[in-house]
């Protein structure tokens, strides 16, 4: 396991924190956000090879396949990035909506409270 | 090409949607019931190509070969549930086209119209992709439609519910995404058949890490305990689509991805164990809580992760005979929980609640509401003649076969589940009528043609349900055939990878 592998894991289990630990619905969704990035770099971690060089063929590097780092882990992190954008992005506009509804973010109060509109 | 237009063309009609909303804002009330039942046509097509010749169809995405390239695979077992879920999608769609509000504006019904087509779109990916990269993706776009179609509901509890649904399903992808981090660090491959055949020169910490990582990024979609927190509260938000499509489409897909990754993909006896005690532990606490519960939406979304658990369970167990009683298990239940849940928007629309205290004797002024809630609860609970009968027989018989002790507590369970069925028929059917609703939920009841079109398209159910438990044989001949594909994942890898 090389230095990125393990920082990007560091990071997962942060987010994975900040998701257990934390009451407030902002800062789980930035936990969510850090979680993810810890992913994204797992990803491209994988990827990457010491001293490798872009996977794009030019006339200084012709054919030189064996120096290229794998395009793939990185065609893949572009794609959870998009994604991971798309959900932090509906994630916060969810949470303006229950602060204006709710007034809180307060997950525990917010849970009570809908405990006691379900029953 | 078949499988990828049934994608496509709901994606094509969600793009027109958006593109030309000021001119389609007509169209956004008939397109999602078009391109519904133009898929329920290409699903018979497609099963039609499969009865006259049972192979494996592959398709390569931008002509890239596999491994290399995204891959679609049409098997038998793929069509077949394409033409159970299409069914499905099509009653439910219309089900929502006739519950929309009237005094709803039109542009606003634009989005949730194009959000329902992007959602139909990715269930169908889903069924028949052979690459878990692709699986993600899909797995993601169905995912964030779900979250906005549930934030959309007007039940007061919505958006929170929505936001609970997208923290552990954010936790779930985040799961799977670092599967498959591992899984290409170490074999080089994500296609299906691919890592099929090269699983055995996985290391053994990595062939049991992989396969739990991959199980616990689907578990938030199969109910699966501890994941399915947000349950109760998305069922609860109710609406005439999302409980419906949870149920009757996405955990089934689901479950049927779970069951290539077992059988096909990571045949690994620890990921059965894992499944077994997940099975479990779904199976009771759903069951329990259902019995519980004083909202026959919540008592429903339970049920539903009871029936869920027992999938589990039956999954965790090899062998063919087990194959066969999950896949009729799934189709059986997908048909009882449609209607009920259907019936039970239906009355939450009508009388703005679903506690069952308010909704005291209500089936004396809803008889045919009554009539399809009795028959689809007959079926789940397991009584004779029903549909859902020979499907708790079969599935209890070779959990027998497998291990005695593991029936007793499927056993407990059935009559747990006749009990509070009963019981919810009791207050719904047979106790003197109350005065019955609270604060409507959605103003305005659904009257004439769309209370008559809504009962009718579950009632419709509600017959396949007798029909199905008199002659089960077209089901029980499509599913034999399924299982013998899947149990022979050489015939698979060589379809998807072409001349090896």
């Amino acid at each position: 396991m090389n230095v990125y592998t393990a920082g990007s894991i560091l990071i997962f289990l942060l987010g994975l924190y900040g998701l257990l630990a934390k009451r407030d619905l902002f800062k789980m969704v930035i936990s969510l956000s850090v979680l993810d990035t810890g992913v994204n770099l797992f990803l491209v971690a994988v990827g990457y090879g010491s001293g490798g060089i872009a996977p794009i063929l030019t006339d200084t590097y012709p054919l030189s396949v064996l120096h290229f780092v794998d395009p793939l882990p990185q065609a893949l992190v572009l794609t959870s990035i998009v994604i991971n954008l798309g959900v932090t992005a509906f994630a916060l506009v969810l949470v303006a909506r229950i602060f204006k509804k709710h007034g809180t973010l307060d997950t525990a109060k917010l849970w009570q409270k809908m405990g006691g509109e379900e029953e | 090409m078949i499988a990828l237009w049934m994608t496509l063309l709901p994606w094509i009609g969600a793009l027109c949607l958006l593109l030309f909303k000021g001119w389609m804002d007509r169209f956004s009330r008939f397109l999602p019931g078009l391109v519904a039942a133009a898929n329920v046509l290409l699903a018979l097509l497609l099963n039609l190509q499969g009865s006259q010749q049972p192979t494996l169809v592959s398709l390569e995405m931008g002509n890239w070969p596999a491994p290399f390239g995204i891959q679609w695979v049409n098997d038998s077992l793929s069509s077949f549930f394409a033409l159970v879920i299409s069914l499905v999608l099509l009653a439910l769609v219309l089900s929502r086209g006739f519950a929309r509000d009237k005094e709803q504006q039109a542009s606003s019904d634009v989005y949730s119209s194009a959000i329902v087509l992007i959602l139909s779109g990715a269930a169908f990916g889903l069924l028949f992709t052979a690459d878990l990269f692709n699986l993600f993706v899909l797995m993601e776009i169905a995912s964030i439609s779900l979250y906005a179609l549930v934030a959309r509901s007007r039940h007061p509890t919505a958006p929170v519910a929505s936001m609970r649904y997208l923290l552990l399903g954010g936790v779930g992808s985040a799961l799977y995404l670092l599967g498959i981090g591992v899984l290409y660090a170490k074999l080089g491959t994500l296609n299906m058949a691919d890592i099929a055949l090269k699983a055995s020169s996985l290391n053994p910490a990595a062939l049991q890490l992989v396969p739990l990582l991959l199980l616990l990024g689907l578990a938030v979609e199969l109910e699966m305990f501890p994941f399915n927190a947000w349950v109760p509260q998305v069922y609860g938000a109710g609406g005439a689509f999302v409980p419906g499509f949870l149920a009757g489409v996405s955990s089934p897909i689901f479950a049927l991805l779970l069951l290539r990754l077992v059988t096909v993909v990571f045949p690994v006896p620890q990921l059965r164990t894992v499944l077994l005690v997940a099975g479990l532990l779904t199976l009771v606490i759903g069951e329990f809580s259902a019995l519980a519960s004083r909202r026959l939406l919540k008592m429903l979304a339970f049920s539903s992760v009871g029936s869920m658990g027992m999938f589990l369970l039956l999954v965790s167990i090899p062998g063919a005979a087990m194959l066969r009683s999950s896949l009729f298990w799934l189709v059986m239940m997908l048909l009882a929980k449609v209607p009920l849940l259907g019936v039970a928007a239906y009355l939450q629309r009508q009388f703005g609640t679903d506690r069952f205290l308010e909704l005291r004797g209500i089936f004396s002024q809803e008889k045919s509401a009554g009539l399809v809630f009795l028959l689809s609860a007959a079926s789940i609970t397991g009584i004779p003649l029903f549909a859902g009968f020979r499907a708790k027989i079969q599935a209890l018989v070779s959990l027998a076969s497998a291990q005695y002790w593991l029936l007793i507590l499927p056993l407990l369970v059935s009559v747990l589940e006749f009990v509070y069925f009963f019981r919810a028929i009791r207050w719904m059917g047979m106790e003197p009528p109350e005065s019955a609703g609270g604060k409507p939920v959605l103003p305005g009841s659904l009257e004439g043609f769309s209370r008559t079109g809504t009962l009718f398209l579950f009632s419709v159910f509600a017959l396949l349900i007798v029909i199905f438990g008199l002659f089960p044989q077209g089901i029980l001949d499509s599913i034999e055939v399924a299982t013998t594909q899947l149990f022979d994942p050489v015939v698979y890898a060589r379809a998807v990878l072409g001349g090896m």
